[in-house]
């Protein structure tokens, strides 16, 4: 881009300025030179006669004076203070008065005192020529000039690189950002005000850059959760289809497989309700939208109820529940009682899948303890156990462990991701410890009512 | 009479494969195991596998 072709930008404007200030100040010299020679000093004309004329005619009213003086009271220039006053005055000129061959004052400037062999003295008078200027003061002058030009055109070309090239760097990034690469880096090589526009805007590189990151992978988190789901639900259907056209094709020939075909399609059923049922309040709760109707609830009693509510159903499944109380405070807990069932159920549900085959009896124990200004609520197992490097992940959605075993994991991944999400909006912490062929305890806090 | 061998790790989709295979008149072996699938196949002389290929272990 040459600046030529850009009459607006800011480098034509640096270098128009440039150039006029070194033009005008010669023309002005120029015109100035002119006047002076053509208004104010005419008779300056040849350059060997001496200025003196035009030094009387800059001079014209001190000379009108001392021509007045000569005529009317010419004892007056003797005075010698008078005359070192006129010397002050006068302008590129010395006034010196002689009477009767002696001079009454001489300026400082004019120089010598002769003394002659014959004993008498006298003066030599320097008068200057007025000199025009010769190549010598030609050629300072030129040198001069240019001088001041390559000064002129360093600052030039150092303020345009300081701003207009960084100005172009930024305007690269940008038209580069707005294409949608987030990888452009400007080089923080500035120190000043320049400098610090190119730091933000590398930080505001990196932020957009980070929330794209963070948009791109909700995304995929989305996309995965769709795809989990969509099968977990082709699954269950794919079953009831199969007893469904069972029985109406007769391959369920005997009662007893028609009641076991009925059988599995109702629990199919239940278990598809149930995962839509959790993709729904997942949703919700993702989006903050579920309304949560807090109440102060006697948190021993409700556990209580929990436990002979799912005692008997968890009994019939091999799992022995129990339930240790440590509460002595009695204070009430804010809770939202059908929440709060809903991570009980799902941390039990966790633990009905990951039951360890080895051991004799699943034990299922729910502990009530507390703090100052909390409750603590501990659900322990007896189960396979976490390792440690799964632990911090287990109330990730959609996370599962060995995802080999996908299949066989009848829950959706969703479960311990939403009674986190129910936990925290309780104003709560929720928390696992485990050991690898222990066992596992899910531990999580709530708000005491205090009044 | 011709022999199904059904790999399969979910017993109830297996056994529904079953019954299914069992009407139209085959005789059908159910192995949930991928390992024990391979050892019966080599003493075994099957007419038909149907093979999960999801299966813990050896898949399919």
């Amino acid at each position: 881009m040459s600046i030529i072709e850009k009459p607006k930008s800011l480098k034509y404007k640096l270098a128009i300025s440039h150039i006029s200030m070194i033009i005008i100040p010669l023309l002005l010299l120029g015109i100035g030179e002119l006047l002076w020679h053509h208004m104010i000093n005419p008779h300056y004309s040849s350059p060997e006669e001496p200025k003196i004329e035009g030094n009387l005619k800059q001079n014209n009213a001190l000379v009108a004076e001392l021509e007045s003086l000569i005529n009317s009271n010419p004892d007056k220039l003797m005075d010698v203070t008078y005359l070192r006053k006129l010397n002050r005055q006068a302008d590129e000129l010395y006034i010196i008065v002689e009477k009767n061959g002696e001079f009454l004052y001489i300026p400082d400037r004019i120089d010598r005192n002769i003394k002659f062999s014959d004993k008498s003295s006298g003066y030599i008078y320097f008068l200057a020529k007025d000199k025009p200027p010769g190549p010598g003061e030609a050629l300072v002058f030129i040198i001069a000039l240019l001088f001041g030009m390559l000064i002129n055109i360093f600052i030039s070309y150092h303020t345009a690189s300081n701003i207009i090239t960084p100005l172009g760097v930024l305007n690269r990034a940008t038209t580069e950002i707005s294409k949608g690469n987030l990888e452009y880096s400007i080089e923080p090589s500035y120190e000043d005000e320049v400098g610090e526009l190119c730091q933000s805007f590398e930080t505001m590189r990196i932020q957009l850059k980070e929330a794209q990151s963070l948009s791109q992978s909700y995304e995929k988190n989305r996309k995965e959760l769709i795809a989990n789901i969509s099968h977990d639900l082709k699954t269950p259907i794919t079953s009831i289809r199969g007893y469904v056209q069972g029985i109406m094709e007769g391959v369920a020939s005997t009662p007893e497989k028609e009641s076991k075909y009925i059988q599995s399609i109702y629990s199919n059923a239940i278990q598809m309700d149930r995962l839509i049922d959790e993709l729904f309040l997942f949703s919700k709760l993702d989006l903050n939208q579920l309304q949560f109707e807090f109440e102060a609830i006697n948190i021993e009693d409700f556990l209580h109820d929990c436990v002979e509510d799912k005692g008997y159903d968890l009994e019939n499944k091999g799992i022995k529940l129990s339930f240790t109380s440590t509460y002595s405070s009695k204070s009430l807990v804010m809770a939202d009682r059908q929440r709060l069932q809903r991570v009980i159920n799902n941390i039990t549900a966790n633990v009905e899948q990951h039951q360890d085959p080895l051991k004799n009896q699943t034990m299922l124990d729910i502990i009530l303890s507390e703090n100052t200004d909390e409750v603590i609520i501990e659900i322990k197992d007896n189960g396979k156990g976490i390792n440690n490097e799964n632990l911090p992940y287990i109330f990730d959605r959609l996370y599962r462990g060995d995802p080999s075993r996908n299949r066989q994991i009848k829950g959706s991944g969703l479960g311990l991701s939403i009674a986190k999400q129910i936990i925290e909006a309780h104003g709560g912490q929720i928390w696992a410890e485990s050991e690898v062929d222990m066992g596992t305890s899910i531990f999580f806090t709530l708000k005491k009512h205090i009044l | 009479m011709k022999t199904i061998l059904i790999v399969e790790d979910e017993l109830n989709i297996a056994e529904l494969e079953r019954d299914y295979l069992e009407i139209e008149g085959f005789a059908v072996e159910i192995e949930s195991n991928g390992d024990k699938a391979l050892i019966k196949c080599q003493n075994n002389n099957y007419d038909l596998i149907v093979l999960d290929l999801m299966l813990p272990g050896l898949d399919g």
